[in-house]
């Protein structure tokens, strides 16, 4: 364009970096062994609170999948002296959000609310935890909708792909069930409920994690006051899973039949890494030059190169026991074979090519700049906190963080690349038209076609 | 809460917003095109978003892709999205590459390089956008479908995304032309937000931005909305539901006016959290529904206020009644002064909770330059809402929600089409 001049042709140079440090945050005991761990952060005047509580759901739920889920559910709809309908005006009258889940290791009960219903929210939560009423009408009124829901859920591929894909990673152990069955919603009962919550509430296993416009002493006073009476259970025998987690062998193709499907979802996934592991930061810089954001990989060769997919990402996904690498993306059908083709194309590079300097820098950079953008809400500050209790990472995990990154080598990169990337040794699921798709995957693997339960069609 | 900022406008008539906030050594930058969907034209429907993808195709400094390399090298965060009113570009950064930022925004704002190659690349992923994000979902043509009968202005009422005949009738041509028209400065609004010092902020702004040549004025877009004298329906066999489901839409005032305020407030009191009307009528109680959502938009021109819900049992009309009851309930009887106090405090958490992040705090500021011409808003509009009154909901939830008003789309799993939802 002529009438510009004199704009530079490169960037200019970046200035010296601002320092930055994890928020800082107090660590302290009630009598009864409830931690809790406040962040006084009072950028808005907003507050967040949150139970998270390590139930070892893994050791013997086997049967019943879902459950802590639905437990987790089930607190909403009535608890101390309220109602459900009392419980959802409470959160709603104070802008709050409430969270309640479950997932294979740790049930949460969350309330971010303005700064002036900060005991009101804290005590709706010790009223959900201490004293859960688990309605008889209620648990109906949910285990019906629950039912309507997982329909609804099936006609999702994303959903139906990632279910199935579990169940095939992680055999009968608890993290192969995503979600609730209707076999384990139609077992859902009172009595069972009941009995999991006396079993694995207990203060020794929980913790309160608070961030927000509020002073530890009176976050300290509030907890005294709503918790410090909860009295630790007879000890559980928490501990590693009866169910082991099957040994892979060999690569195979789940196609799930949506015959009406106009894209084709594709995932990708084998074992990797717990989140504890003392490589999982290195892992996360392997991920990231694999498929962790828009100039990863994956996302520049298969939606800026070829133009199949709105995005092709790659993720680890991990628990406390396990952990996995996914990479996914929704593609044309008649480019489903083709996709495949680049995935395990670049499954394979990062395996037997050193990473590039520039490459592992620009890598390297992107995980260290948005590590203090992705701590801007006090909610994402409070999940941090939450992580390192329950996947047990030390103190100073997240003060490290950064160096810890920083001094990934392009050696460490394709060590681990080779340990936890495995494309002899995957999952891949395809959810689209089976009867075109079928063909083109078979050179990936053997085939099994499913419906979209999971059973061979 | 009071959000500092200055505001200039440079000559060539770029609107120019800058906010120190040292939380963290981190800065926004957003740039808002007063251009989205509502400039489009029949048969080139779905272009604005179209073009949107080739901002990050290359410009006269930068090759293909290597703006999104050079974000991700500098450790930041990148993207850009189009509706109805605008397309905005954003990069969240450390700090210390404020300079990259806006080098990179004022690069692709002065000398964007439109090539026949990347914008077939881009053409195909934006069809598989649509795929992804309509045509492979359950009920995603009945979400595109209920706006298009909603409202009878064609440059308010069509998709964002487009049609698919339209994206493949689109030219390199168009692209450029349509560049030239719209993404000058003139017609755009930058606002820089973090750990940043605003007079240098300024000064970088200046220095790559201000020989930018501003371009002719884009035309007007006409509003007018016809008015609408009768209840209006449609039904969409969807092969990927399993449940029936339906959208159902009340023409909205624009953003701003008074009414607009009190819907937002109703809006919360039917539809957000569990003790709104809506869960505790269709959910709850009637059990007839299991999701029940919806929004009141607020753009410049008319808009929407709708509500979407999939139906327990296969009863679409069970759940139609019983919104209709509610919404009888407000105009008849009024709403209680604990409910307006509840969605008061609901809009209060989301405000706090949207300029918490420097990006939040960048786009609220944009957005009430571009559309309200006053970025002060940002510490004022709230005011607006808290002062909403019973008797102003009571009047709207009057006044919007005739029978004649509604328009209603469904969506009803392909067995089931065709034989009125009873299945």
């Amino acid at each position: 364009m002529t009438g510009v001049p004199a704009f530079p042709k490169t960037p200019p140079a970046p200035g010296p970096a601002g320092e930055y440090s994890f928020p800082p945050f107090t660590e302290n005991r009630l009598d009864n062994g409830l931690r809790v761990l406040v962040c006084e952060d009072r950028r808005v005047p907003r507050v967040c609170a949150s139970m998270l509580i390590a139930t070892g759901l893994s050791t013997d739920e086997q049967a019943w999948p879902g459950l802590s889920a639905f437990l987790a559910e089930l607190l909403k709809e009535g608890a101390g002296a309220r109602s459900a309908d009392e419980i959802a005006e409470a959160v709603d009258f104070m802008g709050a959000t409430l969270d309640t889940g479950g997932n294979q290791d740790m049930i949460q009960v969350s309330v971010s609310m303005l700064e002036e219903y900060f005991a009101d929210g804290l005590g709706l939560v010790a009223d959900m935890v201490l004293e859960p009423t688990l309605p008889q009408d209620e648990l109906e009124k949910l285990r019906r909708r629950e039912l309507a829901e997982l329909t609804a859920k099936h006609a999702q591929p994303d959903y139906v792909g990632r279910k199935i894909c579990y169940r095939a990673l992680y055999g009968e152990h608890p993290y192969g069930a995503l979600d609730v069955t209707e076999e384990s919603l139609a077992a859902m009962s009172r009595e069972k409920l009941a009995a999991f919550r006396q079993a694995h509430f207990d203060p020794a296993k929980a913790n309160l994690v608070v961030v927000g416009s509020i002073s530890r002493n009176e976050v300290l006073r509030d907890a005294k006051s709503f918790f410090g009476g909860w009295k630790t259970a007879a000890p559980a025998a928490p501990g590693q899973s009866v169910a082991k987690i099957p040994p892979f062998d060999g690569r195979r193709v789940l196609l799930v039949d949506f015959p009406n499907a106009v894209q084709s979802t594709i995932l990708i996934a084998n074992h990797a890494l717990p989140f504890g592991h003392a490589d999982f930061v290195p892992f996360k810089v392997a991920n990231q030059v694999l498929g962790g954001s828009f100039a990863s990989r994956l996302f520049m060769n298969i939606r800026e190169d070829k133009g199949y997919t709105y995005g092709a990402y790659s993720r680890p996904v991990a628990h406390v026991e396990a952990g996995s690498l996914a990479a996914w993306a929704a593609v044309r059908n008649e480019v489903t074979g083709a996709a495949l083709k680049e995935f395990f194309y670049e499954l394979e590079r990062i395996r037997n090519e050193h990473v590039g300097d520039e490459e592992l820098a620009s890598a390297k950079a992107y995980l260290t700049g948005i590590f203090p953008i992705a701590l801007e809400r006090i909610e994402q500050i409070a999940a941090h906190i939450v992580s390192l209790k329950l996947y047990g990472l030390p103190d100073n995990h997240w003060d490290t963080y950064r160096d810890r990154i920083t001094a990934t080598t392009a050696e460490q990169v394709q060590q681990l690349a080779q340990r936890t990337i495995r494309p002899d040794q995957c999952i891949i699921t395809v959810v689209g038209r089976a009867a075109d798709l079928r063909p083109m995957l078979e050179p990936f693997g053997p085939v099994m076609v499913l419906d979209k339960t999971g059973r061979p069609a | 809460m009071n959000v500092e900022f200055e505001q200039h406008v440079l000559a060539n008539g770029l609107r120019v917003l800058l906010s120190r906030n040292t939380t963290s050594p981190c800065v926004a930058v957003a740039v808002y095109y007063d251009v989205g969907s509502r400039n489009e034209t029949p048969g080139r429907s779905g272009f604005a978003h179209l073009f949107e993808h080739m901002m990050f195709e290359g410009s006269e400094h930068i090759g293909k892709t290597e703006h999104m390399k050079h974000i991700a090298n500098a450790g930041g965060e990148m993207n850009g999205s189009t509706s109805e009113e605008r397309t905005n570009y954003f990069e969240v950064l450390p700090s210390n590459q404020l300079g990259l930022a806006l080098w990179l925004e004022a690069d692709r704002m002065r000398a964007l390089n439109v090539t026949r190659e990347n914008f077939e690349n881009q053409r195909a992923t934006v069809k598989e956008e649509r795929r992804q994000s309509i045509d492979n979902q359950p009920y995603g043509p009945a979400y595109l479908r209920h706006r298009e009968l909603a409202l009878g202005n064609w440059a308010l009422g069509h998709s964002v995304i487009g049609d698919m005949a339209d994206l493949d009738a689109a030219t390199v041509e168009d692209a450029q032309a349509f560049y030239r028209l719209y993404y000058a400065p003139n017609n755009a609004v930058l606002a820089v937000v973090g750990d940043v010092d605003c007079t240098d902020a300024l000064e970088q702004v200046r220095r790559y931005f201000e020989a930018i040549p501003r371009s002719e004025a884009p035309p007007e877009v006409d509003t007018t909305e016809p008015e609408q004298t009768a209840e209006k329906h449609d039904t969409l066999s969807d092969a990927l539901a399993a449940m029936p489901g339906f959208w159902l839409a009340y023409h909205a005032p624009p953003r701003r006016s008074p009414d607009s305020y009190a819907l937002q407030l109703l809006q919360r009191i039917l539809l957000h959290g569990r003790s709104s009307r809506l869960y505790k009528s269709l959910i709850k109680e009637h059990e007839a529904a299991i999701e029940c959502s919806g929004f009141c938009g607020s753009s410049r021109g008319p808009d929407l206020f709708a509500v979407w819900t999939i139906s327990k049992g296969n009863d679409n009309e069970a759940c139609k009644t019983l919104i209709a009851q509610e919404l009888k309930r407000v105009a008849d009887d009024g709403v209680s002064e604990h409910e307006v106090q509840k969605a008061k405090n609901l809009i209060k958490a989301q405000y706090l909770d949207r300029i918490q992040t420097n990006l939040g705090r960048a786009m609220v500021l944009a957005e009430h330059m571009l559309y309200d011409g006053d970025p002060n808003l940002v510490n004022t509009e709230l005011d607006r809402y808290l002062r909403v009154s019973a008797a102003d909901i009571q009047r709207v939830a009057r006044c919007y929600f005739g029978p004649e008003q509604r328009t209603i789309v469904e969506a009803l799993p392909a067995a089931a089409a065709g034989k009125g939802g009873a299945a």
